[in-house]
């Protein structure tokens, strides 16, 4: 179709590890002992071909993250119902019509690219291209199907071409809904902390104590920021005579750690793509 | 002449045109009792805030179901803590009270009951009212900051249950949501239970 081949690096990936490896194993091309995939005898080659394959995915992860320059962008979070297998979208013809779409006088193509950035997420682009530059566009999305949601830019073009290009490809339904960031959300997320093993250590948090909220001229917002703040905030409370009223003068607006930042009317941002830093990112987003 | 008697509950005897009930407003500062009346009795919303220096009254007529009409003596008192030593003697004698909280922010919740249901308790006797008489209403205001709300509706109607009052309702003086309901209902209530 005459595209740059841009990203046609990101198509080579596997879907995911186990699946790659599952793939492989049956076409026979690893040299494993016959009785059966899983079996003692092949556990250290198994263990092996998955490390590289995880060191290849990081890598992966990185390069995505590089190039598309991930962590600049406010994501705003959009529900879909009756969700269709990934399959659909992978096999979609990679080009569309950009026309019905611009204002714009003009030559432009479109273009779909998706891979995974875990198990759990997808990262989509939708592009057009052409000679005239207000028709070079290029929006970004990231969709999670176990949690029904889709993260994408917030522009009004973004949300037209998930629409007509994207939506129907992973959904049944013609509607998305989109999913406010609220304080009560900040609240579970900071307070999420009953299982050690899965508690999400908060950096940052933000209360908002504008005369609006509160009623109190002069302050609009307190933010505090540390390794772990809200352990910080309840020790200094237990070990010093202080008052920390403040944090439950105000609605919480924003909180983050070092992977991911939630903030009311704002978005999601995201810091770093890393499995384990999506496993918790999607935690969060569940809640919505 | 029980024609022109009326009874409301807790005894009290009110002549017509004499219909009078006091109604107290408590809450921490900045909640937005003041701008609640002002909705109420002006229709207005003022968004810079101005506290309440120790009590403001206004008044207001409310017609209750069966068309009679009662007048409501609507006290206003100050949420900050450098009145608490003088605001008890504004609740004596008052037949309803409203307590109003933010639903933005979850210690204005926390506070309804201690100290402003604790207080009320402790200093609204009079002699021919038991406390126990007194109809009080629950007021979630800042409805309209849905976005920032961080007090569940669940939260909130638990503690109107634990504190016998007539309800939970979300409000907001921003935007005139049920700001009317809230009052209505608190001064028909004190007539519901008693009958006629
Ligand atoms: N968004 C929003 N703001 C409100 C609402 N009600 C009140 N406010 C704002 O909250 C602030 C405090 O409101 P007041 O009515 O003065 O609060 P108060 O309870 O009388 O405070 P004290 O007199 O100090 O006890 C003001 O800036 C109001 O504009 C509401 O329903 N929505
Ligand atoms: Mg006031």
């Amino acid at each position: 179709m005459g595209f740059e081949p841009e990203y046609d690096y990101l198509e080579s990936l596997p879907t995911y590890i186990f699946q790659d490896l599952v793939e492989r194993w049956q076409k026979k091309t690893l040299e494993l002992k016959p009785n059966g995939l899983l079996s003692e005898d092949n556990r250290d080659k198994v263990i092996e071909i998955v490390n590289d394959l995880k060191i290849s995915q990081s890598k992966h992860l990185t390069k995505v993250a590089e190039n598309f320059d991930l962590s600049s962008v406010w994501w705003q979070a959009y529900s879909v119902e009756r969700i269709k297998p990934l399959v659909d979208l992978y096999n979609r013809q990679k080009s569309f019509n950009v026309t019905p779409y611009v204002t714009e006088e003009g030559k432009a193509k479109g273009r779909i690219t998706s891979t995974d950035l875990s198990e759990q997420a997808t990262f989509i682009i939708a592009e057009s291209s052409s000679r005239i530059a207000t028709l070079r566009k290029r929006f970004r999305f990231i969709y999670f199907p176990t949690v029904k949601l889709v993260l994408m830019e917030p522009f009004d073009l973004c949300e037209i071409f998930f629409k007509n290009e994207i939506l129907p490809y992973i959904s049944k339904e013609d509607k998305f809904i989109k999913k406010p960031i609220r304080a009560r959300l900040i609240k579970s997320f900071a307070k999420y902390k009953d299982d050690p093993m899965q508690r999400i250590t908060l950096t940052d948090l933000k209360i908002k104590i504008s005369l609006e909220t509160s009623g109190i001229e002069g302050l609009n917002q307190i933010i505090i920021q540390g390794d772990d703040v809200i352990r910080g905030a309840e020790t200094l409370e237990q070990r010093h005579e202080i008052s920390l009223k403040f944090m439950n003068s105000g609605p919480w607006v924003a909180a983050g750690t070092q992977d991911f930042q939630f903030e009311v009317s704002k978005g999601v941002k995201i810091h770093r793509l890393e499995n384990s830093s999506l496993k918790k990112l999607l935690i969060v987003l569940s809640w919505l | 002449m029980s024609s022109n008697k009326y009874t409301g509950g807790s005894g009290v005897q009110i002549m017509k045109q004499k219909l009078v009930l006091k109604l107290v407003l408590l809450g921490d500062p900045g909640v937005g009792k003041t701008s609640l009346i002002s909705q109420f009795v002006h229709a207005r919303f003022r968004h810079s805030y101005q506290l309440t220096v120790g009590l403001d009254i206004s008044s207001k007529q409310v017609k209750l179901k069966d068309g009679r009409t009662v007048t409501l003596s609507i006290n206003d008192i100050g949420g900050q803590a450098r009145f608490a030593a003088i605001r008890h003697m504004f609740f004596k004698g008052a037949h309803l009270a409203m307590f109003v909280y933010d639903v933005t922010r979850a210690e204005t919740l926390e506070n309804i009951m201690d100290p402003w249901y604790k207080e009320l308790m402790e200093f609204c006797s009079q002699p021919d009212t038991t406390k126990s008489a007194i109809k009080t209403i629950l007021v979630g205001n800042k409805s309209d900051l849905e976005d920032y709300r961080m007090v569940e509706e669940e939260e909130g109607n638990s503690l109107a249950k634990r504190m016998g009052a007539i309800g939970h309702i979300s409000a907001s003086a921003k935007e005139n949501l049920k700001v009317d309901d809230a009052f209505k209902a608190l001064a028909q209530s004190f007539f519901d239970e008693v009958g006629k």
